[in-house]
């Protein structure tokens, strides 16, 4: 027995089905994949671009790049609520470390968005943005962007297990930190006197990163990410830490 | 002898809170009220020790306490108060109610079940096809097991927990799983299990006759505490007679 091979592999069989079962029963399958963000960058161009007039050049790429990132981490979020308390069957048989289920779900979001990045590469071509080298330090990013979710929804994974509001209090939360944080606006836009306080938000450095090495030419920034990422293994370390105080409490929980 | 299970002194209780409704709710803010908790104590002051390679039978009334026993032996829950001492981390408990994906077909739920337990891909391959056999599904293995019949899961459980030979094996209540051949089958094939005397088994069953045949010891509980613990013979001919 080798419980953190048997566990990993667990992690990317459960992750496999979770994928496949979203798009069974579908007509189009799994091109919704990139049918979704590219439906919903039509809405932002529609409204920013041509109602609005205040696109950027190359205005549907930026707001792309905005939308993998944003969707990757709000799905995460909003799925996580659910995440251990949809495994109580489990739960309540084996014993088994619950910070494995969150992670499920998170490797589900992460192909997503990594599909999303293929469409990207293509919307780089056809609007002519050159790749540069900057491109290979996307890693750095996801890293930043993953541990920031993952952090994150080892604690809303436990309040789900306990109060059944913490979902509707996250549509609300999530539905303000969209449009507080520059998904489909850029910086500039922001009110001089007020911009400082955007970077209080994580996923301002990460979304401003995944533009300069996509559209930019440009590195991550990295002082900022590195402050993130730090902080944001802190937070998976306590959520970790809460988790297995926990563990043989959930099972009790009606 | 080598002692595979021991339990000290363990209570566990469980807490239910009532439903809260807001307009009952509001004095509550001005004053102190006493909350709805109900507390169910499910094991009270249960001391046991089981040797290794020694099958443990479990009787008692509903609401006894059974279940969370196994529980508590098979880690899910920790106790209250009191110890509990396994000798070994293989450990599987097999339940109705089951653990199964019901999106995942009957084949991948092999996989993930046995992944959760700690098993490799490369341990699950080994006995996928004794599994399957076992099973009786037919071609149904590969249907989502949210289209199987309460039978049919039991059965698949059943093969999942017997083939891949735990040290510690906890069965609640699964002895009459399927139908009639199916139960003589899955009988047999814990009577394999049972004998020898390098597995420890706990059973939980109604089935006193069962029990009869297969235990070395049974013990019987009633409202969270052990009333008897001995020979079966004479544990089932008390509880007999007290019914």
């Amino acid at each position: 027995m080798n419980r953190i091979e048997a566990y990993s592999q667990y992690i990317l069989y459960a992750a496999r089905i979770t994928l496949q079962s979203r798009v069974a029963g579908s007509f189009f399958g799994y091109l919704w994949w990139v049918l979704d963000p590219l439906l919903m960058m039509l809405v932002f161009v529609l409204v920013f671009d041509v109602i609005f007039n205040k696109g950027k050049p190359n205005y549907p790429v930026f707001t792309f790049v905005g939308l993998i990132s944003w969707k990757f981490f709000s799905s995460c979020l909003t799925d996580s609520t659910s995440s251990i308390k949809s495994k109580m069957s489990i739960i309540e048989q084996v014993p088994v470390p619950k910070f494995i289920f969150p992670l499920v779900e998170l490797a589900v979001q992460l192909f997503l968005m990594l599909f999303g990045f293929a469409v990207l590469f293509l919307m780089l071509l056809v609007f002519g943005i050159p790749f540069t080298w900057h491109l290979l330090e996307l890693p750095a990013i996801l890293a930043t962007n993953t541990a920031m979710a993952y952090g994150l929804m080892l604690f809303i994974s436990h309040l789900g297990v306990f109060f059944t509001d913490i979902k509707n209090i996250l549509a609300s939360v999530l539905r303000f930190w969209m449009y507080l944080s520059p998904v489909f606006y850029d910086l500039s836009y922001v009110p001089e006197s007020i911009r400082a306080y955007w970077w209080f938000n994580p996923l301002t450095p990460v979304i401003e990163s995944y533009r300069n090495v996509t559209m930019y030419g440009r590195s991550p920034l990295y002082e900022s990410l590195g402050l993130w990422f730090v902080l944001s293994l802190v937070i998976a370390a306590l959520g970790i830490l809460l988790q297995h105080r926990f563990q043989n409490i959930y099972a009790k929980v009606n | 002898m080598h002692h595979e299970i021991v339990l000290e002194n363990v209570c566990l209780s469980y807490s239910f809170y009532r439903k809260k409704r807001i307009k009952e709710e509001l004095p509550g803010l001005f004053k102190r009220v006493n909350h709805k908790k109900v507390v169910i104590q499910a094991l009270d002051d249960v001391s046991l020790v089981l040797e290794k390679g020694k099958t443990l039978g479990v009787i008692g009334p509903n609401g006894a306490g059974k279940s969370t026993l196994l529980r508590v032996i098979a880690g899910v829950y920790s106790p209250d108060k009191g110890k509990v001492k396994v000798g070994s981390s293989n450990v599987h408990l097999l339940a109705l109610g089951l653990g199964f994906e019901n999106n995942a077909t009957g084949y991948e739920n092999i996989y993930l079940s046995s992944h959760l337990k700690g098993y490799t891909k490369k341990e699950v391959d080994e006995r996928l096809a004794d599994i399957i056999e076992f099973a009786e599904l037919g071609e149904a293995i590969h249907n989502p097991t949210k289209t199987y019949s309460s039978g049919m899961k039991a059965r698949l459980a059943f093969a999942v927990a017997t083939h891949i030979e735990p040290d510690i094996l906890l069965i609640d209540e699964t002895l009459s799983v399927g139908d009639s051949r199916f139960q003589k089958k899955s009988k047999d094939k814990i009577l394999e299990l049972v004998s020898g005397d390098r597995r420890t088994v706990v059973i939980v069953s109604h089935n006193l006759s069962v029990l009869k045949e297969m235990c070395d010891e049974v013990v019987w509980m009633d409202k969270g505490r052990i009333v008897a613990h001995g020979l079966p013979e004479e544990v089932i001919a008390a509880y007999e007679q007290k019914c």
